[in-house]
């Protein structure tokens, strides 16, 4: 919706298939109602907080963002809906906006927000919950750093953006129990990840693609790329990333 | 506090800490939910799907959920205008939303 915020879920609850529409707003994000009970769910959690299904919990699945031809690349076999099934909506980059703008929402988009401070609403990044630790990656820090490691919680994680798009991604750092540092690198034409200790390669998408750790895939941690105000909305005490660059691109590697 | 329980299962086998529990911290409050009729949005229900390579959707953004080998995409600026998309991965059933 406004906020730019996608999500996933398993549309299965005991047993029984959901499928939703969107019905409204609470949060400042759209709030969906399933056709089979009229249930209201929330689209940021999967969370029913009306209906038959309050306190029920749709299983979270992990959505990620890339461009189609990195996709292509990295996932042959991937399909798409059938072009004459969709209709389609440009929206300027949220970058690109009027600063002006930045702060402003309609009416009853902003009704229905808490009281929400610390940056500009529109102000994109991506949000990463562990626990009950939230914290909030302001997509310009990315750029500024392409890689960025963290703790959220009692969790080390690294947060990679993908050249200089808003699509951006968050991991764990552990593999086979032990903690990983890692590099920004280049890898087959697009910005990857290594790891210092065993020099592996990383895809944008987790996946090990060379190195000793080959064929496997990073612990993706919940995250929505999304913008402040619907993450400040439903993570109140979340924390925002500032600190300084941790590691900036290291070289290039062209064997794919 | 309210918990939301996201995987049934813990995955400490391998020594590395759970990741898979997330609480929100902000309350439900039914006062702040603004509702309008159905039908302002027209969900994507289970739509045919193709081979993303040959589409040539080139440098627009996609976003993507996979499971296994199975991988399912769909164009930003579709789900910018549907905002909900009942679909399936894997064969099973999905909701996307954007």
């Amino acid at each position: 919706m406004i906020c730019n915020s996608g999500t996933a879920f398993a549309a299965r609850v005991d047993g029984r298939r959901l499928s939703f529409e969107e019905v409204g707003i609470h949060n400042g994000v759209f709030v969906m109602r399933d056709r089979q009970t009229g249930s209201l769910w929330s689209h940021y959690t999967g969370e029913a907080f009306e209906g038959p299904l309050k306190g029920q919990q749709l299983r979270w699945i992990q959505l990620e963002r890339a461009e189609a031809k990195r996709l292509v690349r990295q996932h042959p076999k991937a399909t798409v809906p059938e072009r004459k099934s969709m209709r389609f909506r440009n929206t300027p980059p949220l970058s690109g906006r009027d600063k002006a703008l930045r702060n402003q929402l309609p009416p009853n988009f902003a009704e229905t927000l808490p009281a929400i401070d610390g940056m500009p609403f529109h102000t994109h990044g991506l949000g990463v919950a562990i626990g009950d630790k939230h914290t909030f990656f302001p997509i310009d820090r990315l750029y500024d750093a392409s890689v960025i490691e963290d703790r959220v919680g009692e969790v080390d994680v690294v947060v990679m953006v993908q050249d200089g798009t808003s699509t951006a991604a968050a991991w764990s750092r552990c593999v086979d129990g032990k903690t990983l540092d890692f590099e920004s690198v280049q890898h087959a034409g697009f910005a990857a990840l290594r790891d210092v200790q065993t020099s592996s390669t990383w895809d944008a998408s987790g996946l090990a693609v060379k190195g000793p750790h080959k064929g496997a895939r990073l612990t993706s941690v919940r995250s929505i790329i999304t913008d402040w105000y619907g993450w400040a909305a439903y993570f109140q005490d979340s924390e925002v990333y500032t600190a300084e660059v941790v590691t900036d691109g290291l070289g290039s590697e062209t064997n794919p | 506090m309210i918990t939301l329980l996201l995987f049934s299962g813990l995955s400490l086998a391998d020594g590395c800490p759970d990741v898979s529990v997330v609480e929100a911290s902000t309350p439900y409050d039914a006062s702040r939910v603004w509702k309008h009729e159905p039908g302002w949005f027209k969900p994507l229900d289970d739509p045919k799907g193709v081979p993303l390579a040959g589409e040539g959707y080139g440098d627009d953004a996609m976003i993507y959920v996979q499971a296994g080998d199975a991988v399912r995409a769909w164009p930003v600026a579709a789900m910018a205008y549907h905002h909900v998309a009942n679909d399936q991965l894997g064969g099973e059933p999905i909701v996307v939303t954007y």
